[in-house]
């Protein structure tokens, strides 16, 4: 079975290096262009699972303007896991198109 | 500190304590760097959201508790809409109340099988008893009202949008049940709780049958099969009349239909808990015990003039007793402790006197209310089961708990219902298949 897709997001987010909180909501929201809108409880319960399930870690803490901010990245096991669902999805996609352009005019 | 963050530090406050002291200020960073200039309030989505993680986080909701709320849903649905359907067919003809208009409710619910019309269902049947007050009508019994209203709420929190096959499932696993529900009623339903006792053992053989998938198919089957037994504690002992032990009311307390509920409504909390790791503390344990005799206590003066009944006077000793044993109480818990008790004492006792605050044998009522202390005892005995460290003073503590459970309990086995029948056998089962302690440190399994 496929990853929910706000987890697909959180974890697509974090793909490129680690983020803090509110970075991980302003790229989720950017990478589905506005669609998912993960508010401060839903995205710390998501980071809490996703550390428990080991797809995630915790990095750097700093403060900035009295602001804490805990950073999070992704574990070997994340990689993993991001790179089977993006396959997974791209294969599906792909064969969805293919089939598609296989349908008489 | 500016008022938003003032505001946004409260609202943490519904997180447990552990939690808010590693991961309160990340958060509150959060809702700052989200809020725009010159924000005061943190907005109402963003609160809602907050208290709805903050409860789950609370109570220990896992994932798999999500993944069992989705399958026990339209299960759920089924068995209120089934029997609905079978009370309104074969009981309401001899025992006419107000019910029609509910089951009706929960048979268009089921054919429907959508949120909005089981919310709909769920309200008509909250909004019936009160609305019978002003007919001339009777009233559909709590015993089929609270377990549609807890079998609807389990709808309406797991229920996604089914397919037509599934819908088509719903609807023909009602019709099984209501026609299942016919053969096994008494010959003579003298009234609604005899008949839905045994209405009981079709949702206690679906809550057995859903267990038995989870040995297969694993925890969120189990959590399905809890959630569905907590309106099927509802349906309440076997024959509660007929079965008497020979023990008058003051006496003894009497196991009967409110013991029932409190006994199997606690032995499935207990279950879930400890499905979610939970272990409760000593000192919580200790407050609810105090507590819950103080109220009590608080109960007897206000309602007796005379001497108080024995059975009302070992509870009190039994609940102190247990109380010192388990150590220094929390005051939160022992004030929660004595209001519920106090609180949910004066419901029972009104509830037993025919929804009167005019009480002809008030020594009865007081009796039937110490069989609430089974409440603190199923936290202390849940926490001692559950906790790696037993000193002397807390096997005590155990053997108090446990006896007092058992000795209002057990005496009545040939009254329990079909769902505490399950409970136990499955606890015994899965106790001596060590499967309910995985943990190396738990005490069962040092035990067993």
């Amino acid at each position: 079975m496929g990853m929910q897709e706000p987890t697909f997001l959180i974890l697509t987010a974090l793909a490129a290096g680690p983020k803090h909180g509110y970075g991980v909501m302003q790229e989720v929201s950017e990478l589905s262009s506005g669609r998912v809108k993960l508010r401060p409880g839903t995205l710390y319960g998501a980071l809490d699972r996703l550390t428990e399930q080991g797809l995630i870690s915790v990095g750097d803490e700093e403060i900035v303007d009295g602001r804490f901010r805990r950073f999070y990245e992704l574990t070997d096991d994340g990689v993993t896991a991001l790179e089977d669902e993006a396959r997974r999805l791209s294969h599906n996609a792909a064969a969805a198109t293919a089939r598609l352009k296989q349908r008489p005019a | 500190m500016t008022p938003l963050e003032r505001r946004c530090r409260r609202l943490l406050l519904a997180y447990p304590p552990g939690y808010r002291a590693e991961r309160g200020d990340e958060i509150v960073s959060t809702l700052l760097d989200e809020a725009r200039p010159g924000q005061r309030y943190p907005t109402l989505r963003d609160a809602i959201d907050l208290l709805i993680h903050a409860t789950r986080r609370r109570v220990g909701v896992t994932a798999d508790f999500d993944a069992g709320l989705a399958i026990a849903a339209p299960w759920a649905l089924a068995i209120a809409a089934g029997i609905s359907a079978f009370v309104w067919w074969q009981v309401e003809p001899l025992i006419p109340t107000v019910g029609p208009a509910v089951y009706a409710a929960w048979v268009l619910a089921a054919m429907v099988a959508r949120r909005f019309a089981v919310a709909m269902a769920v309200a008509i049947t909250a909004i019936a008893p009160f609305a019978a007050l002003s007919t001339s009508a009777e009233r559909p019994p709590l015993w089929i009202v609270v377990p549609l209203i807890v079998l609807g709420l389990i709808t309406c929190g797991g229920m996604l949008k089914p397919t037509a096959e599934q819908r088509l499932n719903i609807v023909a696993s009602a019709a099984a049940i209501a026609v299942t529900c016919a053969p096994i009623k008494p010959a003579l339903p003298g009234y609604y709780q005899p008949v839905l006792t045994r209405v009981g053992i079709v949702v206690a053989v679906g809550v057995l049958a859903m267990m038995t998938l989870a040995l297969r198919r694993g925890r969120p089957y189990l959590y399905a099969a809890l959630l569905l037994a907590v309106p099927a504690a509802w349906f309440g002992p076997i024959d509660a009349v007929n079965w008497q032990i020979g023990l008058d009311y003051v006496t003894a307390a009497r196991f009967g239909r409110l013991a029932h509920v409190v006994t199997a409504t606690c032995v499935v909390i207990a279950m879930l808990s400890w499905l979610s790791r939970q272990s409760g503390t000593a000192s919580r344990a200790s407050g609810l015990a105090l507590g819950g005799g103080a109220g009590y206590t608080l109960f007897l003066t206000l309602t007796l003039d005379g001497a108080w009944p024995s059975a009302s006077i070992a509870t009190v000793t039994a609940l102190g007793l247990l109380g010192l044993l388990l150590g220094r109480p929390s005051l939160t818990a022992s004030l929660i402790g004595a209001a519920t008790y106090f609180t949910l004492g004066v419901a029972v006792g009104v509830y037993s006197n025919n929804w009167s605050s005019t009480w002809p044998t008030p020594a009865r009522t007081a009796v039937l209310v110490a069989m609430l202390s089974l409440l603190p005892c199923a936290y202390a005995a849940f926490h001692l089961l559950r906790a790696t460290q037993l000193t002397w003073r807390h096997a005590a503590a155990m053997v108090v708990s446990l006896g007092w459970t058992g000795y209002l309990t057990v005496p009545a086995v040939m009254a329990w219902g079909p769902l505490l029948w399950v409970l136990t056998a499955v606890t015994a089962i899965a106790a001596i298949r060590r499967r309910i302690s995985h943990e190396p440190g738990s005490i069962v399994r040092r035990i067993l």
